[in-house]
């Protein structure tokens, strides 16, 4: 089948499944759970891209179809990155991927003139030599030794063994886990011991199944999620200056809370189906009296459903990770992207022979009639017969 | 659909499609696209496991895992412009320098 056709269809398919999808999903669900089904079809339109635009980039015999299949790929990709609360690296995966790298390869195509099919096709190699496949084709006319079947099952081996023990991981939720950050209180009593020595007390809520303690964060106001998980939801108690009660209705929650969850922690061994969903029900509750949504609630409680921290994925939330968090890594790859630009230069320079200038060579060339200040002494291929052409 | 297992799955899909390209292919330049294609399958995982665990490391993995690949690219492209000045093929199968 023709490649133009192909890229083609596939780049209106996408392109429809994309902006459809766009048109109908909105700007996202806004606490970030991805149950808008039209979030899945722009997903499944993506994934198929990606797929599709995959196989053609490996199996088109021209370099530059398979280039442009390779750019509908990273598109794909920045699209399910996009979906995938990553902002700022799908827009990076476009501008570094699609803007550098691809334009690396179609330079090196263009320069180098390397635009034909690969010589004597798949099967035979190199003409001068004949491999073991040529032989065997002139044996019986049929060879199972091709490149192409030998990566074939290669490539099946592989993503079989890479997707078996995917399909067992259980859950179809984004699952999220977090350690213990912070102080832990232990009783109510406890907790309402410290409320008044907090400027701005914010109660952090661990989910339910690892650790059913509330933890008392003393911050105000913080941009960003800084933790290391980021699960946590803040419940921040409103205006309380230093000294105020917490006022009943809070009070009630907190105790109803803390009662679900130590009830639960002790006796989850012998809870049925029901009697969780009875207890997960009224902790929802009880958070909902604290002023937490719904989505909110239940992500707290340690029910799966996508909530995501605010400015995750964002520019500053990347930055601080960058910048703060992960420096020396940011510091290791600043080194190796000069490395490798020191290593391009060094490698791909035509290796340029000097020549010397000696009085005999320069009273020779001006006896000819060489401008002797403008003339260029390096030339790339020195002359057989010993006589330098200058290059002006 | 939008699940993590589908996701992995997914990208075990687009990393064995690459490694085709590597074993398959007779040319150096698409080789190097196949293995493009499959640093994006491990960008895919990444990404995941970052929206899985609500951990922005994950995206800083990424951005390492896009430097390097560029990086990569570049240096890889440049070993196969010396290969084509010196052999004027781009067929790995003339590499026979280190052939013992």
């Amino acid at each position: 089948m023709k490649t133009p056709l192909i890229l083609g269809g596939f780049v209106i398919a996408l392109g429809a499944a994309v902006v459809g999808g766009l048109i109908f999903a909105g700007a996202g669900t806004p606490d970030g759970t991805a149950e808008n089904i039209f979030h899945n079809i722009v997903f499944l339109g993506a994934a198929m891209g990606a797929v599709i635009g995959g196989t053609l980039a490996v199996t088109r015999n021209n370099p530059v179809y398979a280039i442009l299949s390779l750019l509908g790929v990273f598109v794909c990709m920045s699209i399910m990155f996009f979906l995938l609360a990553a902002d700022l690296l799908a827009v990076l995966q476009l501008t570094v991927y699609a803007g550098a790298v691809l334009m690396l390869f179609l330079f090196v195509i263009m320069l180098f003139n390397l635009g034909s099919a690969d010589p004597a096709a798949e099967e035979g190699g190199h003409e001068k030599r004949e491999t073991a496949t040529e032989a065997e084709r002139h044996a019986t006319g049929f060879s199972l030794n091709t490149p192409r079947i030998r990566g074939l099952i290669g490539a099946t081996l592989l993503g079989v063994l890479l997707i078996i023990p995917i399909l067992k991981l259980e859950g179809e939720q984004w699952e999220q886990f977090l350690p213990n950050t912070g102080e832990t209180i232990q009783t109510p009593e406890e907790f309402r011991s410290l409320v008044p020595f907090a400027t701005m007390p914010a109660v952090e809520i661990v989910p339910e199944a690892y650790r059913d303690r509330l933890i008392f964060v003393a911050e105000r106001n913080r941009l960003m999620w800084r933790g290391p998980m980021d699960n946590t939801i803040r419940v921040t108690l409103r205006e309380a200056p230093v000294g105020t009660e917490l006022a009943p209705e809070w009070q009630r929650a907190i105790d109803r809370l803390y009662a679900t969850a130590r009830w639960a922690e002790l006796e989850h061994k012998g809870l049925n189906a029901q009697e969780k969903r009875e207890i997960e029900a009224s902790r929802i509750s009880a958070l909902r009296d604290m002023g937490m949504n719904e989505p909110q609630a239940k992500q707290a409680i340690g029910h799966t459903g996508g909530v995501r921290p605010p400015g995750f994925g964002s520019v500053p939330r990347v930055g601080q990770d960058l910048f703060v968090d992960y420096v020396i890594a940011f510091e290791f790859i600043a080194v190796l992207i000069l490395v490798g630009c020191v290593g391009t230069i060094v490698l791909a320079k035509k290796r340029l022979k000097e020549l010397e200038d000696t009085p005999e060579t320069m009273a020779e060339e001006k006896a000819r009639g060489v401008d002797l200040f403008h003339r260029h002494r390096l030339t790339a291929q020195p002359k057989s017969d010993g006589s330098e052409e200058p290059k002006t | 659909m939008l699940t993590p297992k589908t996701l992995l799955i997914l990208s075990a899909i687009l990393f064995s499609i690459g490694t085709y390209g590597v074993l398959a292919r007779r040319n150096l330049l698409i080789m190097l696209l196949s293995v493009e294609l499959m640093f994006n399958a491990v960008n895919l995982v990444a990404a995941t496991m970052a929206r899985m665990y609500a951990h922005s490391g994950g995206h800083v993995f990424m951005l390492m895992i896009i430097a390097v690949s560029a990086a990569e690219v570049a240096v890889g492209l440049s070993i196969l412009i010396a290969l084509f000045r010196q052999k004027r093929t781009t067929n790995p199968v003339d590499l026979t320098l280190l052939k013992g």
